[in-house]
């Protein structure tokens, strides 16, 4: 009994984030899915397994680690913590503390050596508008602090004191309202991380990712600069790293451009384009989801920029900065890609292509 | 297709990206409003990108993402180093 109960207090720094969480990466056994502690993935695995930023290789060192820590409870129920996978005897604030502390204890044993990783703020900061280049620790915090003073009414902003104490804030509850500006872009990141992997579990995994280097660079980001931009810079490079140490073949950066579009084809057929909505064209005659078949379908550095731009809304210029290219290739690699989008709805919508046939189609 | 067209069409992913100075705008409308064809084909591709933007839009994050990261946002801790 005692036993037991200890357990759970010594998990009490993590316990809701450890019940709302399930693990993440595809191919997870179901079984893993839900429940408490053995079954569910302890937040450094979930660090590791961000670190190692592949979903396949993370999910099997994981296997075997689950039923060594079922084991090891149930041999020792009088421990408080027997976590011998990440925790340690003199570190024994890791079961009271939080996911905060364990990203930095994983950060300071796996990433810093396991990460050749481009750091995305170096990436980020060659563009403007995503402003994450070399801030000094603490710096972020005090622009943070200052502008908190100022909307209290203080245009001065204050004395050292109130920016003393408001940094401190930052630290605890103020870094609540601090991540949630990074919160309100998570809809975005997952649909657009769907697109990129194609699969629910990878885009899940992918944006776990991001959020979580989010947070641990989060310092780094300057407030009052675009967040959107910053976070997507994160994830792009994750999702490049993943794409490079899974050693897939990379896409064809520079295919030749197909030269189409719809509305040619459709004139060139003969049929009233004009008379005519690309939504009546493609989505009112398919099968529900071709636009965004056709745009997974793309070669991945076309598909950033369609996605980017067409679907994000991003400008030119922070595409080029959040993927680290010139804006020149951004609008080639936009162009080229809209072409071979068009090119793909029009086969999806299953045109027979030569036009004689195609007239006679409708 | 005449010159005026040509340097238009040029001009139809920027127009419609919004990534154009006003004045270019002027100049691009000012064709648009005289030369129909090259006006349908605007519309069409403005159509195409919004079209593309609202079926991708679709796709809003499982609830239990989200609630992972509302927990991670609410952890409290010191400033990563």
């Amino acid at each position: 009994m005692r036993a037991r109960a200890s357990n759970r207090a010594a998990g009490d720094g993590s316990a809701g984030w450890r019940a709302s969480y399930r693990p993440l990466l595809p191919h997870a056994p179901s079984g893993q899915r839900n429940g408490f502690g053995a079954r569910v993935a302890v937040p450094s695995q979930v660090i590791s397994n961000a670190a190692a930023g592949d979903g396949e290789g993370a999910a099997a060192r994981r296997r075997p680690a689950n039923p060594d820590r079922r084991r090891d409870r149930a041999s020792h129920p009088g421990h408080r913590v027997r976590d011998h996978h990440h925790g340690s005897p003199e570190d024994p604030a890791r079961s009271a503390d939080g996911i905060g502390a364990q990203i930095r204890r994983e950060e300071t044993r796996r990433h810093r050596p396991r990460h050749p990783t481009p750091n995305p703020i170096q990436i980020g900061a060659a563009g403007a508008g995503v402003v994450v280049e070399g801030a000094v620790h603490g710096l972020a915090v005090r622009v943070q602090a200052g502008v908190q003073a100022g909307r209290r009414g203080r245009a001065d902003g204050s004395g050292r004191a109130e920016i003393r104490r408001n940094r401190m804030d930052q630290r605890g509850v103020g870094m609540s309202s601090d991540f949630s500006l990074f919160e309100r872009h998570l809809d975005a990141l997952y649909r657009s991380a769907l697109r990129l992997t194609r699969k629910p579990e990878d885009a899940e995994d992918l944006v776990q990712e991001t959020y979580l280097r989010a947070y641990r660079y989060r310092n780094r980001f300057k407030p009052g600069t675009n967040e959107k931009a910053w976070l997507f810079t994160i994830m792009t490079n994750v999702f490049r790293n993943r794409l490079r140490k899974r050693g897939a073949p990379e896409d064809p950066i520079d295919q030749p451009g197909t030269d189409f579009s719809i509305y040619d084809q459709m004139r060139r057929d003969g049929m009233p384009v004009h008379l005519m909505s690309p939504e009546e064209i493609i989505v009112d005659r398919g099968f529900g989801d071709e636009v965004k078949h056709a745009l997974e379908e793309l070669p991945v550095p076309m598909r950033m920029v369609v996605v980017l731009v067409d679907v994000e809304d991003f400008s030119y210029k922070e595409v080029a900065s959040i993927l680290g290219i010139k804006i020149g290739t951004v609008m080639s690699r936009l162009h080229r890609g809209r072409q071979a989008l068009q090119k793909k709805l029009w086969e999806y919508s299953g045109r027979p292509k030569a036009p004689s046939l195609a007239v006679g189609a409708r | 297709m005449g010159d005026h067209c040509e340097q238009t069409m040029r001009r139809l992913n920027t127009y419609i990206d919004r990534e154009l100075s006003e004045t270019e705008v002027r100049k691009v409308k000012a064709h648009l409003d005289d030369c129909p064809p090259c006006e349908q084909v605007f519309d069409f591709q403005a159509e195409m990108k919004r079209l593309v933007r609202k079926e991708c839009c679709t796709d809003d994050a499982p609830a239990r993402l989200r609630d992972w990261v509302r927990q991670l946002g609410t952890e409290k801790s010191k400033p990563a180093g």
